[in-house]
């Protein structure tokens, strides 16, 4: 069995995170005595930092005001904590919570893995690998404002398109190109509006038809259509790398988050007990 | 204090010289033209040599940068990434992906927050980092402070005796920088998003701002980047770009784009000449190096002011999105200091009128134009979202500091209300990959807006037809005879003055939320008269005032410009001795300003004094400002 195979193993990753997350709790578990001690090293490191902002060496008062303030701060923690201020503060919960997170997912193995795992997630979710679906369209446009009835000024454009005439030569004058080679549909959505590309998808190929956007009426041809091509791995690998480390620390926190969801279970008893058991049977 | 040393140039590039003779004594400003790298990768599908429009934001920090992480930002690039593409990200999505987007991290603390955010590093303990994990305000201004000035030195008790390797592991990370860029970077043909490796170069002097954008045409980029530590002045920094990436990488070739200027008192474009040096010379490395200028982003507008001599007469569109309101102190031609807290004066050369019209005065002058600026917007979002420009959904700019409309309505890092949601780049390339946008950039085929997506086009030239607005593919017919944004135009024939002609389209919208209609173009042009005195003139080329209002109560608006706007100018006052610019502003109807909807948000009592402040407009018309054009007599 490689190091690499043994990392994935259930129970040993379950004992590294147990070993890692130990170390975090020896590493956060504050020294009582270490906030309030004043020692030596501390007055030289406050005098450093009040130099740099003042932009010169502070006097014996500053630098008291500076150690008592950082003191004081301490002082109320240690009071606020014993008084329990921090169990309903939204914001104290939001940081404790990141910083559990991050700590779980440092846990996580995020180093080079190989081509199975990529392969895997790829076909595990093909659209998200793949290059979209593109046409290929010609567009003249009639424009709000510019005509009392666009979509009879695009009608008359679609007949003169149909009869032959260059469509360069026709509709409002525009910053963009008139003929675009295979782009995606989200591509036209830019330049002309959703509803634009919306009507794209069941156009016919090779004839003119009349879309309505926000901009006014458009004769549009669609003059080639690509489908959608499942990325081979060497094309989709930076994107899958990081994609599967994201993955592997979701669910690094995921498998944390079971272990607590055991150790720390919800407290069902006021419920009645066909609601508790509905809602057990979804996991809480 | 600068250097340019006689220096002698690797042998691919001799070999290649076109100008063997000018370039033997191996001046910076005297550089043979490369190669141009061609990447490794599919070609885009659709390739379209009229140009297509692509938008990007190239202003983006993430949890790599001092001053987001200390705000709880943990978006790292990758996430920014992901965001720029339309996933959502940390709560926060995009109603539009962006087509591209660069990661601009502050090159300098690289190191130095990795260090203090990883357990177990040599620093972690430390007292400057508790400090900065406190995320304290003073930390916040010690890490600020500790880029200003010409001598700033990485802190010794982190990287030095501190016992932190920062070049290992500055390294490191800017490694990670690349990787995400790769991973975002789409290499098939479908060609859906560009990614830049790209960085932020952080000097500042007496709190004037000097901040630039260092952008990398490709995957080859030096192993470090350039920062203020090791390149205090943008010269250095210069000459460094030029040994580390130009003549020290084969591949490489950067550009550096300077932002802020309204926070600079005059000295982002007051040039530096160190004794001894060649003004002339270092002009051209300017230009070569920095062809673009950011005039809009999340701290303000820097196309021009109220209250600036210089820059025109009375313009009522620049009152627009401004960081520093009257009363202040012009700086005429000196410079100031500490405009990076709102202080000290304000000059003519903190806005892009003022700076394009230094360049022509400078053209004359030395022959070279240094300031040939083309223009760009971006965010600067420290929230690692990219392209979150709509004024309806701004969440402040520093991260947790300003999590709610009263956190954001009464904030003053760096400007509270002031602040805005910023902008986006604008980029006519032929296809969507690094080096086709990129070369746009370089030629200032760009332009920027405060937020939406409106299409304008521009072309100059001397026989322009008369009738481009009338119907038919205005780009096909322009192409013929202009050059497009960005460009200079061609030797002059005929009689009379340039031709200036600008197709705008409105911004179509997202899903549920339509785009606003336009009001006006406008030509800015600027020259120098007789006396030498730089010279502006703003005209109406195409819609004007149109009724349209916005109802204060509900901020809904009755929009009544156009669709579709098109406008053929000739300058009638022309001028063919003396060099001049012309660039173009398309303004849009007005909708509510991001400020005034969390007013709105909020209980009339529980409004803080912002909601009351005449000085703060309820309202904005957003806008687009091109690349000029430009003519230089001899050309």
């Amino acid at each position: 069995m490689t190091w690499r195979a043994l990392l994935r193993e259930p129970l040993v990753q379950f004992l590294l995170v147990g070993l890692a997350l130990f170390a975090l709790h020896a590493r956060v578990r504050p020294d009582p005595d270490r906030a309030m001690r004043v020692d030596p090293d501390r007055v030289a490191s406050t005098r450093a930092g009040l130099a740099e902002r003042l932009g010169r060496a502070p006097d014996d008062r500053e630098l008291a005001a500076a150690l008592r303030d950082a003191l004081d701060d301490e002082r109320m923690v240690r009071e606020a904590v014993r008084l329990g201020l921090d169990r309903d503060d939204p914001i104290v919960r939001r940081r404790l919570i990141q910083k559990l997170r991050l700590a779980y997912e440092s846990t996580a193995d995020v180093e080079a893995p190989d081509d199975a795992a990529l392969l895997a997630l790829r076909d595990a979710e093909p659209a998200r690998y793949s290059a979209p679906a593109r046409l290929a369209l010609t567009q003249v446009l009639a424009a709000r404002g510019r005509h009392p009835d666009p979509e009879a000024a695009a009608r008359e454009l679609v007949r003169r398109l149909e009869g032959g005439a260059d469509p360069a030569e026709l509709g409002d004058p525009g910053p963009h190109a008139r003929r675009f080679g295979l782009r995606p549909a989200s591509d036209y959505a830019g330049m002309f509006g959703p509803d634009f590309a919306a009507a794209l998808s069941d156009m016919p190929e090779g004839t003119w038809s009349i879309v309505q956007s926000q901009l006014g009426a458009h004769a549009v041809r669609i003059d080639a259509r690509a489908p959608a091509e499942l990325l081979p791995l060497a094309a989709a690998r930076p994107r899958l790398m990081a994609d599967l480390a994201e993955r592997r620390r979701a669910e690094a926190v995921q498998a944390a988050l079971d272990d607590l969801r055991r150790s720390d279970p919800a407290d069902l008893d006021a419920l009645p007990a066909d609601l508790a058991a509905a809602l057990a049977e979804q996991g809480l | 204090m600068i250097r340019l040393p006689l220096r002698t140039y690797p042998l691919h590039h001799v070999a290649s010289a076109m100008s063997l003779v000018t370039c033997l004594f191996g001046q910076l400003a005297c550089r043979a033209e490369p190669e141009p790298f061609v990447d490794r990768r599919e070609a885009c599908s659709d390739r379209n040599p009229q140009r297509n429009l692509y938008f990007g934001d190239l202003h983006v920090h993430t949890s790599y940068s001092f001053d987001a992480w200390i705000n709880d930002v943990r978006t790292d690039p990758a996430g920014a990434y992901a965001f720029a593409r339309g996933e959502e990200v940390a709560g926060h999505k995009l109603a539009r992906p962006l087509d591209f987007a660069a990661v601009t991290d502050h090159a300098e603390y690289l190191a130095e927050v990795e260090g203090c955010t990883t357990p177990g590093s040599a620093v972690y303990d430390s007292a400057r980092c508790k400090d900065f994990r406190a995320g304290s305000t003073a930390a916040l201004v010690n890490f600020g402070l500790g880029l200003d000035g010409d001598g700033a030195e990485r802190w010794d008790d982190l990287c030095g005796k501190g016992g932190l390797d920062c070049d290992a592991q500055a390294g490191a990370v800017w490694k990670r920088v690349q990787e995400a860029a790769e991973a975002a970077y789409d290499r098939t043909a479908a060609c859906r998003f560009t990614s830049f490796v790209a960085y932020e170069w952080s000097g500042s002097r007496m709190l004037s701002n000097l901040h630039r954008n260092v952008i990398f045409r490709s995957r080859r980029v030096p192993a470090l980047p350039v920062t203020h530590f090791e390149a205090p002045t943008a010269g250095e920094l210069w000459q460094r770009l030029q040994g580390e990436c130009r003549d020290g990488v084969a591949g490489c070739d950067v550009l550096a784009i300077p932002h802020n200027s309204n926070w600079s008192n005059g000295n982002l474009f007051t040039p530096e000449i160190p004794a001894g040096a060649d003004e002339a010379e270092l002009a051209e490395v300017r230009a070569d190096l920095e062809p673009l200028l950011e005039i809009y982003q999340h701290k303000g507008d820097s196309e021009c002011s109220p209250g600036v001599a210089g820059l025109g007469p009375p313009d009522e569109f620049c009152e627009f999105e401004k960081l520093r309101a009257l009363p202040f102190d012009d700086c005429g031609d000196g410079t100031g200091s500490q405009g990076m807290v709102g202080r000290g004066c304000v000059s003519r050369l903190d806005f892009l009128r003022g700076i394009l019209l230094a360049g022509l005065g400078a053209e004359q002058r030395l022959g070279v134009n240094p300031f040939r600026l083309g223009v760009i917007a971006s965010t600067d979002t420290h929230n690692g979202t990219p392209g979150n420009v709509e004024e309806a959904t701004y969440p402040g700019h520093f991260g947790a500091r300003e999590i709610d409309a009263t956190t954001r309505l009464t904030g003053n890092v760096p400007a509270g209300a002031r602040n805005g949601p910023g902008g986006l780049v604008a980029v006519w390339a032929e296809e969507n990959s690094r080096e086709a946008i990129w070369d746009a950039l370089r030629r200032r085929e760009v332009y920027g807006t405060s937020g939406p997506r409106m299409a304008v086009r521009v072309f100059g030239g001397w026989d322009l037809p008369d009738d481009l607005c009338g119907a038919g593919d205005f780009v096909a017919a322009a192409e013929r005879s202009g050059v497009p944004m960005g460009a200079n135009l061609p030797e002059r024939t005929g009689t009379s003055g340039p031709v200036i002609a600008v197709s705008a389209q409105m911004d179509p919208g997202s899903a549920g939320a339509p785009g606003s209609q336009l009001e006006r173009i406008q030509v800015i042009k600027g020259w120098q008269d007789e006396a030498g005195v730089g010279q502006i003139a703003v005209v109406d080329v195409g819609g004007g005032p149109d009724g349209s209002s916005v109802d204060e109560a509900t901020c809904a608006a009755d929009q009544r410009g156009a669709a579709l706007l098109c406008g053929v100018w000739r300058d009638p006052d022309f001028d063919p001795a003396r060099p001049a610019f012309y660039y173009v502003r398309v303004i849009e109807d007005p909708v509510c300003r991001w400020s005034w909807r969390d007013c709105l948000s909020l209980p009339e009592d529980a409004r803080p004094p912002a909601c009351s402040d005449p000085a703060l407009p309820r309202t904005i018309q957003e806008r687009a400002w091109t690349s000029p054009i430009w003519y230089s007599p001899g050309a």
